[in-house]
Parts: structure tokens; sequence; C-alpha cells
């Protein structure tokens, strides 16, 4: 193990170091450009380029496998039998675990030093929930690293062979297993893209996925037991790690219908389990999406509860207009329900938090997703109320062909002027035309 | 001594060896012949315990070479032809590292192996030429003492007058008790240095004789011009070549020689090359196919 851990590890925590001092100073610049630039929309494509640089960064260290696996055909045998290159094997994906775990952690306390604490509508929710659940974190942390052997085991040698198996000239058995591995693969991305399915699911697919692919790779490597064997060893494997998903699943959907329990956790649950969670009241309903201010969870919500819930009920219990809003945005795409509604409660909103009556990103999204015919928009732009002249002239952008936005300007000449003054966002979304 | 027990082994549904037996004793050379895909190099990871068999086994000394904790992992190094190795370090510091793990390593004749064919070790792997590669895989292997060394296609792409220096160097292993399993596609050079040949034809073994017993057993004969004899006809009676004064030689099994009266001019005085007896199994089936 000494001598592999020489040859094989060599300059393998320098390199490390060097990437988190990389990833850290990355963040620095990051961090100051976030700082001077106010408006997040306005920062630049490298700066989130940099930002995603940062995130992956800590995978890093997986890619640095100095080719053990290309060398496992010299060493089989030779100084060494499977069993010490097996746990050699282990010892450098724990060490690579335990580096990548680091950088995390390093990253962690180099955002909470470059970025001081954010008040008011941000928390941490998804924190709070994850490390509530002891279970379903256990198979976070299971997942990933099954994920990071898979992938990591594709590296060096095994990759030239995957690469060149797949090129072979391949049987009919063997082509109709690789339409299969594509065929589940886009049944995992439609998945992924639907945020229909629920989590526990999607989880359960990715942890098949990956367990066939390290079982495989594994066994390519190592060659431990027979090829055909590959196939009973990844579904016992499956079985052992899906059943107890299966259960903690379970005790989640008890969970969600406790109400001794937190409705963030309960939230949690359901985003897990989507339409296995069962039957809310509408008290329950109003109560799990008042305890969520994503856009997301709010759509994902409402499709768990079939659309049952009135918009009315649904309002029932939100404070802030950023939270109303969301919830609006997402009720008014799934089914167009009365706009004037939504409107005449976004501007109750404006209203009771004196927060001014310029269009912000939120409210310049929601509008623009809106139609209304002339006439109703005529009556939105001659009320007293200068949000909804606004939402007027948006909507009117937005549901209005060329001819009939120009004749709508034209007649209302004096209005539009005045607002166009007044607003930032309206001169910009204009300015389009 | 290793000792292969009627061992199977298929790729993708494909027979590539049928319950093939065989004993490796110390201190021979032996060879494996056959054609291309005939499953020599399979059969050699197995004697390393690279490969598993389908069916069968592999033992070294009375222990399962695919075993997953097997004892004798400093008694047996298996040199292949595909020289895909990568080191994270240039040869030396690799080296200088790996020998405290074999207990064996003979540094003299390593350095001696080095100097003779002028090969710097302070390169990485990587930057050798194929021909280099293998000599420095083969120098490791010899230095490694092991007491079975398994080559792959070696002799293919190393230089003449490397393949030479090695094969005496092979010798000396095998002359020191050791044993020596090599597959090859150029069977000349292995001629005086071989002490057992295995053909390998059609998934199983068609031939495995020591190389002192095979001339006894082949006769070569010689057409010259427009010459007959019914021996010619005989489906045994294979084409072995055509000599520098256009005679044509053909190699005969000796009982079939029997069958015939031959006169004395049409023998041909060279005894039977490595060669002439691949050529005559590999002829002699493809007839017995066509039939």
């Amino acid at each position: 193990m000494k001598t592999l851990h020489s040859i094989f590890h060599d300059k393998l925590i320098k390199r490390w170091l060097m990437i988190v001092l990389g990833s850290v100073f990355i963040m620095y610049v990051v961090g100051i450009n976030a700082g001077i630039i106010k408006n997040f929309s306005e920062l630049s494509s490298w700066t989130y380029f940099a930002a995603f640089a940062v995130a992956v960064s800590p995978f890093v260290v997986f890619s640095l496998n100095n080719h053990f696996s290309k060398n496992i055909n010299w060493l089989i045998n030779y100084n060494y039998n499977r069993k010490e290159l097996i746990s050699f094997f282990f010892f450098s994906q724990g060490l690579k675990v335990v580096l990548a775990v680091s950088h995390f952690l390093i990253l962690f306390f180099a955002f909470t030093f470059f970025y001081n604490p954010m008040s008011g509508s941000r928390n941490y929710n998804i924190f709070e929930s994850y490390v509530s659940s002891d279970l379903f974190y256990l198979y976070i942390g299971l997942t990933f690293v099954l994920v990071v052997f898979g992938v990591s085991s594709l590296f060096g040698a095994n990759k030239q062979e995957v690469l060149r198996s797949r090129v072979k000239k391949v049987g009919l058995k063997r082509s109709l297993y690789t339409y299969g591995a594509i065929g589940l693969g886009l049944i995992l991305l439609k998945s992924l893209s639907d945020s229909n399915i629920p989590l526990f699911l999607i989880l359960s697919g990715v942890v098949l996925i990956a367990i066939y692919a390290s079982v495989w790779t594994f066994n390519r490597t190592f060659r431990i037991f027979k090829r055909k064997e590959n196939h009973k060893f990844a579904a016992v494997f499956s079985i052992v790690y899906i059943m107890p998903l299966l259960l903690v699943s379970f005790f989640i959907k008890t969970d969600i219908h406790n109400k001794n329990i937190k409705i963030s956790q309960r939230l949690t649950g359901v985003n897990l389990l989507g339409h296995f969670s069962g039957d809310f009241d509408s008290q329950e309903q109003v109560n799990l999406l008042v305890a969520t201010t994503s856009k997301s969870e709010h759509s994902d919500l409402l499709k768990v509860f079939e659309k049952k819930i009135s918009l009315e009920t649904a309002l029932e219990g939100i404070q802030t207009d950023y939270h109303a809003l969301s919830l609006l945005d997402t009720l008014s795409t799934l089914d167009k329900r009365n706009l004037a509604l939504v409107i005449n409660r976004m501007s109750n909103f404006k209203k009771e938090n004196k927060l001014g009556m310029d269009f912000d990103s939120q409210t310049f999204s929601f509008f623009r997703k809106q139609k209304l015919d002339i006439r109703d928009l005529t009556d939105l732009l001659n009320n007293r109320d200068t949000f909804k002249q606004y939402a007027a002239i948006f909507i009117a952008k937005s549901s209005l062909d060329g001819s009939e936005f120009i004749s709508f300007v034209a007649t209302n000449q004096n209005s539009i002027d005045k607002k166009i003054l007044d607003s930032r966002y309206l001169r910009k979304w204009l300015s389009k035309k | 001594m290793i000792k292969v027990k009627n061992l199977t082994k298929s790729y993708d549904g494909n027979l590539v060896l049928d319950d093939i037996s065989l004993s490796i004793e110390p201190g021979k050379l032996t060879t494996l012949l056959g054609q291309n895909g005939c499953g020599k190099s399979t059969l050699l990871r197995m004697m390393s315990g690279f490969e598993l068999p389908d069916s069968g086994s592999v033992e070294y000394n009375n222990e399962k070479l695919g075993s997953i904790n097997f004892s004798k992992t400093h008694d047996i190094c298996f040199v292949h032809e595909k020289l895909d190795y990568l080191f994270p370090l240039t040869m030396d510091k690799y080296l200088e590292m790996m020998v405290e793990r074999i207990p064996n390593w003979d540094q003299k004749i390593f350095d001696k192996m080095l100097n003779a064919r002028r090969i710097d070790i302070k390169k990485n792997f990587i930057d050798y030429s194929r021909g280099q590669k293998m000599q420095v895989a083969l120098m490791i292997a010899i230095a490694s003492n092991a007491q079975v060394l398994l080559l792959d296609e070696i002799t293919s792409v190393i230089d003449v007058y490397g393949r030479k220096y090695f094969l005496e160097i092979l010798s000396d292993y095998v002359k020191s008790g050791k044993t020596v399993v090599i597959t090859t596609n150029i069977i000349n050079e292995l001629e005086f240095y071989t002490d057992r040949l295995v053909i390998i034809k059609d998934q199983k073994i068609k031939l495995d004789e020591s190389v002192t017993d095979i001339p006894g057993k082949f006769i070569k004969i010689r057409k010259k011009g427009e010459l007959y004899h019914e021996v010619f006809d005989d489906p045994k009676c294979i084409w072995a070549g055509v000599n520098s004064d256009r005679s044509i030689s053909f190699v005969v099994p000796s009982e079939v020689i029997k069958k015939y009266s031959i006169p004395e001019d049409i023998y041909d005085k060279r005894k039977s090359s490595l060669e002439d007896i691949f050529i005559y199994y590999f002829t002699q089936s493809e007839h017995e196919n066509a039939a």
C-alpha cells in the first residue's frame, strides 16, 4: 500500500492544494464583482462561468487519478494480488472523497468570509431539512460516493476500453443492450427535466445506473468475477440500496402528514415524494404554499395538489410581495386565472408594503406572460392605480401585435409617455420594439 | 508449475478456447503458436491470473491464479503486447519505489541490460518508442527474477539485435531453473531457444511436444521440376516453401512416409523447422475443413 501510495499519489496533495487556492481566489474575484455590480442581471457571463468553475472545482480531484487503473493489468498478480489492489483503490477513492469534502468546507468558509450573510428573504431551509433528515442525508452521501466511483473508474485505462468497445462491431444482443441503455438514459433525462417526477424515483433511477456502471467498470478493472455475473451483482446491490430508500420514502410519507413536524421538513418530503405524498386539505395546501418562496416549488406543489386550490385560498397567509408574485406567477401560468384579480392582489401588496411603483424583474417576468384584449388594457391604463397603468403597458406589449400596439400607444400617448419617464424597466422593454 | 485444467473461454458468445489442459514445467521455454486471434494471448492472460476462465482452472503450485488473495505474487510476471502502461513518474523514480516491493530484484542485471540496450531510464514510460517500451517492460520482468515469465508477442516490436539479445538472456534465465512461456508470430528466431512447442488451432491444442521430439515426427521431401511421385498427392503432404534451386519442399509426417517407397533423391536433407510444422498444422486443418 505504501509503495502504491508513493507512486500513484505522487503530487496529488500538491495539485489538490493548487486547485483549492485557485478556486478560493476565483471566488474572491467573483465576490468583488458581485459586490460592485449590485444588479444581479448585469453580472457578466464570465462571472457566471467563474462561479460555475468554483462550484465544480471540488470534483476536479477525482480526475487526478495518476493512472492507477491504467496499470491494473500490469500489477495484478505481479507483486500485488487483487485484494491489495482493491484495498488501494478504495483507499485512493476515500482519500479523494476526503479531499473533495475538505475542499467544499474550505469553499463554504471562504464564501461566508467573502460574502456577509444576507438578511431578509434568504434562508437556508434546504440545508436545514437535509440535516434534520439523517437517513436521507446518508443516502445523498452514498449516492454521491457511488456516482464518484462510477465516474472516476472511467478515467484512465477503462475510459479507453469503454470507448474502444463502443466502436467495435456489436452483435444484436449487445446492440439491444446499448439501445436499452440509451433509452434508459433518455428516460432519465426526461425525468430530470420534468419536475413532476418525484425526486425519490429520479434518485432510484440514478442509483440504479450508478450501481450498474460501478459494478461493470469495477469488474472490468479488477476481474473479480465472470462477466456474466455482472448483472447478478448489480441487481443485488441495487435491491440492497433501493429497498431502504423505499422504506425511507414510506417514513417520509407518514411525516408529511404529521402536523407536529416542522412545515419546512414536510415541504421537503412533498418535494421528494411528489404525487405519492397523498391528499391534503385546503388549509394544509395553503400552509405548504406559504412555507416556500420558490417559484418552482410553488409550481410543483400545485401539480401535487392537482390544482384544487382556489386563488384566494392560495394567497391566504402570504405576507410579502415577493412571495405573492412567485405564487401568482405560477398560478397564472398554470391555468390563466382571473388576471384582474391577480393584478388587484399585486397592487394591494405593493401598497401594503409601501414598496414604490417601479417594476422589478419579478413583475416584469410575470406580465410578460399575460394576455388581455384592447378594451381591458384601456380600462387598466385609465385606472388611477399607477401599478395597474404599468401593468397595462407591459401586457399590451406582450399580447398585442405590431399595428394594434402602435394604435394603443397613439391613443394613450400622454399616459404612456409619463410612465416611460418614470420606469427604467419600461424604457428598456419598449426600446426593444 | 502452472497447471491449466479443462479451461474454456469465450467472448461475447465466440468460443476462443475449448476445454484446454496443459502443464507448464519449470526450467523450460515453452512457445505457444497459433494464428492471430486463436487465443494464445487469452491463454497467457489466464495463466497470469489477470483473466478468469468461463470454466476450468489455472493453478500455480496448487494455488488458483484467479484467486482474489493469490499469495505468490512475486513468482509470476506477465509482459503483454499492449504497452499502454502509464506511470505518473519517470521510470527511474518509479523503479526506485517499486523495487522495495520486489524481493528478488536484481539491480545488476537490470543495469547491465540498460547499458547494453542504451536505454535512458530517466524518461517517462510514455516517452519511449514502442520497441523501447517493450524492452523496458522486459528488462523489469527479467530483473524481477520471477519464477515464471509470461511473454506475449514481445519479439514483434523489438529490433533484430534486441531480439537476439533478449532471447539469449531468456535462455540463461530458463537454465537457472525458471520458466518462460512465450507467444510469437516470428517462429524461426525462437527455434534454437524453445524447449517445447504448443500449437493452438480451432480452440484446441493441436500439438504439445518437446522440440527435441518433433524432428523425428516429420520428414521433408523435395519435388524438382516435373518429377512425379504418388506421395505428393497425399493430403498429408503439405507445401513447405520454394528452395533456391526452384525445387519445392513438402513436409510429411513420418508415418505417412512409411506408406510409400520414396527414392533417396527426393528426401530433403534439412530437418523440419518449427515454421514447417506450423505451416503443416494450419494447412492440413484447412484441407480437412475444405474436404
